[in-house]
C-alpha cells in the first residue's frame, strides 16, 4: 500500500506528538550524562528528519531551487514551517552587523509543556534546520537560544540563529 | 536506443545503477567513465539555472547524458545512447522521466530507516524504476 505524498489532512493530535516527544526525551535522557551531551541526541534526532522533510516539501510544493541563504530561510520559515506546525514562524530576521538569521518562535510546540532551563528541547527544531541545510549545501552552524522579550513581563522567545559560515 | 540511469549522492557515490537495453559489458564501464565526466558539467549547469531538471548537460560522441538535482542535491543522470534504428527521446518525455523517478526516490527516502547516501539496493525499488524507464524511454 503507497500513501499518497501530497497534502492531506496531515492534522496529528497533540497528546500523541507530546506523547512520542516525551518517550524521546526519556530515551536520551536515560542514556546521556549531561545536558550538553542530551541536547546533541536530540538535535541529531532533528537532522536525520531534515533530508527527508526537504526533498518531500519541494515535490508538493513544485519549488524552485533556492540559491541563497535567505530565500531558502524564508521558504523554511513559511512553507515547512507550516507543514510541520501548522503556521508560518513569528518571524524570520537578518541581523546585518554579522550577515546570520534568526528564525523567531514564541512557543515552539517541543516547548508547549516542558520549560526550557538547562534543557532546551527546541534543540530537537534545530536539528531539523540544521538537517535541511545540510541536505541543501548550505552547512551553516544553527544555535538555539531564549531570548527575553521584555524584562517587565518575563516573556520569552526562542530563536533559531543561522550563522554566516 | 540503450539506457544507463544512474543515482549520485551528494557525495558523488553512486546509489543505484540501471541498465535498460544496453550491453553492460561491452560499454558499461565506458558508460559509467562518462557519467562520472559529466558530473563536472552537473555543477555547472545548476549554477545557472533554478529548475531540477537541467537538460542535456554533456556530449560524448554520439551519447548524450542527462541530469537533474533532487532538493537534497541527489543528482540523476540518464546516459542516452541511439541505436540504428531508433532515434532519441525528446527532452520532454525525459523530464517526465525524472520526474516520476523523483517520485520513487522520494518514496525511498521517506523511510525512517533509509540513511541520507546509503546505496539502495530494494528489489521494489529497481523494478519501479524499471517499469517507469519503460513508460517513458522506449
Amino acid at each position: 500500500m503507497e500513501k499518497t505524498l501530497k497534502k492531506g489532512r496531515p492534522d496529528i493530535a497533540m497528546s500523541s506528538f507530546s506523547f512520542l516527544f516525551a518517550e524521546m526525551l526519556n530515551y536520551f535522557h536515560s542514556r546521556a550524562s549531561s545536558s550538553d551531551e542530551l541536547e546533541g541526541r536530540l538535535q541529531a534526532a532533528g537532522e536525520r528528519l531534515g533530508l527527508k522533510v526537504l526533498e518531500l516539501m519541494t515535490y508538493r510544493e513544485k519549488a524552485n531551487r533556492k540559491d541563497t541563504l535567505e530565500s531558502f530561510l524564508s521558504f523554511i520559515s513559511n512553507n515547512v514551517w507550516r507543514m510541520l506546525f501548522g503556521r508560518p514562524a513569528d518571524g524570520l530576521q537578518r541581523i546585518p552587523a554579522d550577515n546570520s538569521y534568526m528564525i523567531l518562535e514564541s512557543v515552539p510546540i517541543t516547548n508547549r509543556y516542558i520549560e526550557a532551563g538547562q534543557l532546551n528541547p527546541a534543540t530537537f527544531i534545530t536539528g531539523i534546520i540544521i538537517g535541511m541545510l545540510r541536505a541543501a549545501g548550505f552547512n551553516n552552524p544553527v544555535e538555539t537560544h531564549v531570548w527575553k522579550k521584555d524584562e517587565s513581563t518575563n516573556e520569552t522567545t526562542n530563536v533559531y540563529l543561522v550563522k554566516s559560515k | 536506443m540503450s539506457y544507463s540511469f544512474v543515482i549520485v549522492s551528494k557525495n558523488d557515490s553512486p546509489i543505484f545503477e540501471y541498465v535498460l537495453n544496453g550491453d553492460a559489458s561491452e560499454s558499461g564501464h565506458l558508460n559509467q567513465f562518462i557519467i562520472h565526466a559529466a558530473l563536472d558539467c552537473v555543477d555547472e549547469a545548476q549554477a545557472s539555472t533554478t529548475q531540477w531538471f537541467l537538460r542535456c548537460v554533456d556530449r560524448f560522441n554520439d551519447k548524450s547524458i542527462f541530469a537533474y538535482i533532487t532538493a537534497g542535491l541527489t543528482r540523476f543522470m540518464l546516459l542516452a545512447e541511439p541505436t540504428s534504428s531508433t532515434s532519441i527521446k525528446s527532452e520532454d518525455a525525459i523530464r517526465s522521466f525524472f520526474l516520476d523517478i523523483n517520485e520513487c526516490y522520494l518514496r525511498h527516502v521517506m523511510n525512517p530507516f533509509y540513511v541520507e547516501g546509503q546505496a539502495i539496493s530494494s528489489d521494489s525499488f529497481r523494478e519501479k524504476v524499471a517499469n517507469v524507464a519503460r513508460k517513458y524511454l522506449l
